[in-house]
């Protein structure tokens, strides 16, 4: 517990002083909605009801375009090596990081997402509803995003590859996620997404920790 | 306690580096590496610690009594590699501080200033990192030296970018490690004035082995 507590403590201080990028990529999200809208057409958004569908868009890209920030440079100093060195598991430290991805970043998008969904024309029932879907997926993008970082950093690839890489994987997500909403309201069964939703996130997260295993020790090879 | 090599091969990038090499490490000695850029010096080093596996043979901690095996702990060794391991937003003072809490150290601002003295870097507390020089973030890493207990120390390249004082003020630093039973592993390109127990000439694959540390040639310090 307290190797947990350390280590939340420092990538709680390492966030909170760089509070700078996690604003760009909170800047990333609102511009990426606004030029949506403008592109499209605030009408058109709300007749053809594809309002959550962009933010969700839009949230999974600022998650795929952030997680890398969080371990990069932790690798490029030779601070992810010295963890592991002082005796911190890949398992603790993925799920530090996630703690603290979901804290600094998830967490300020769920803030915006209300007002967003306002602007896209969302219905406030409906906003709820997707408010729990994202709250509930999160964890298993934040993870998936890891997966495809741990690699990415080790074969020196871009961004590009990384969303290449996890994208086929976030389609479920993606799918039962936009779709919640639609199923809480018309089905017999409301809460049968939030509940496979949650069976996704048990099945990333001991997969991101096996795979988390194996990228730690490449890493250090 | 003795640090046992034991036969071990290590392998990096589908090349041997270096085979059937063997040594055992008492209390109170020291180990030189030497050896041109790329032999492999500092994948033996990451191979003791623990962060790269003998293709075959073994490392081990075993003491005098009990001849038991003892499974190679990271933490029972400082590891300071090639990089700083230093977050460059953040001032001096507070990634001591983090590096601190991981280790489970208490730090106080005092105890640590009164650390920076020792390498005369007491007036940059409050310094970002990315302003310092090369030699300064080296003096910082190796401050992390006067905090630690551990008695084995692995050392790469320690010395570069310091200025003649400041390695004056390492080995005084080493040898007062060492008249504390304590061991090191060190690698160094230049001539670092030390007399060590072991040598292993990477480039002639040779293990000089002298049985005492002698003292008398570090009075100079």
């Amino acid at each position: 517990m307290r190797k947990f507590k350390s280590l939340l403590f420092r990538e709680f201080f390492l966030s909170f002083k760089n509070t700078h990028s996690l604003i760009i990529c909170l800047l990333f999200f609102v511009l990426g909605i606004t030029i949506f809208t403008i592109s499209i057409g605030g009408a058109s958004i709300t007749e053809l009801n594809i309002g959550s569908s962009i933010i969700w868009v839009l949230f999974i890209f600022t998650l795929l375009l952030s997680v890398e920030q969080f371990f990069l440079k932790d690798h490029l100093d030779g601070s992810l090596k010295e963890l592991v060195l002082l005796g911190f598991s890949s398992d603790l430290i993925i799920i530090t990081k996630t703690l603290t991805i979901w804290v600094f970043l998830i967490f300020p998008i769920l803030l915006f997402f209300p007002f967003v969904g306002i602007v896209l024309g969302i219905k406030l029932k409906e906003i709820y509803i997707q408010l729990i879907a994202i709250f509930l997926s999160s964890p298993s993008l934040i993870l998936l995003s890891i997966i495809g970082t741990l690699v990415t950093i080790q074969s020196n690839s871009s961004k590009i590859m990384l969303t290449i890489l996890i994208l086929p994987f976030i389609i479920p997500i993606l799918i039962f996620g936009v779709g919640a909403a639609e199923t809480f309201f018309e089905s017999t069964k409301p809460f049968q997404n939030f509940f496979i939703l949650i069976a996704i996130f048990l099945i990333t997260l001991p997969l991101t920790l096996f795979v988390g295993r194996i990228a730690f020790k490449e890493l250090n090879n | 306690m003795i640090l046992k090599i034991d036969s071990i091969c290590i392998r990096r990038n589908k090349k041997i580096l270096f085979d059937n090499l063997s040594l055992n490490l008492k209390k109170s000695q020291i180990l030189f590496l030497k050896g041109s850029n790329g032999i492999g010096k500092t994948s033996l080093l990451e191979a003791i610690s623990g962060l790269l596996n003998p293709e075959k043979g073994e490392i081990y901690i075993t003491d005098y009594l009990s001849r038991n095996k003892k499974k190679l702990d990271k933490r029972s060794f400082f590891y300071l590699g090639h990089d700083f391991c230093l977050k460059d937003n953040l001032t001096v003072i507070e990634n001591l501080i983090i590096w601190a809490k991981l280790c489970g150290k208490s730090a106080t601002k005092r105890n640590i200033i009164q650390k920076l003295k020792y390498f005369k870097i007491n007036n940059l507390i409050n310094i970002p990192i990315y302003k310092l020089s090369q030699g300064q973030k080296r003096k910082v890493s190796l401050c992390k030296l006067l905090f630690d207990s551990r008695k084995i120390w692995i050392l790469d390249e320690p010395t570069s970018g310091l200025d003649f004082s400041s390695t004056q003020n390492f080995l005084k630093l080493l040898k007062s490690h060492v008249k504390k039973e304590g061991s090191v592993i060190i690698t160094s390109h230049i001539d670092l004035n030390i007399k060590p127990t072991h040598t292993i000439d990477l480039n002639k694959q040779k293990v000089k082995i002298k049985s005492q540390l002698n003292f008398k040639t570090w009075n100079h310090l």
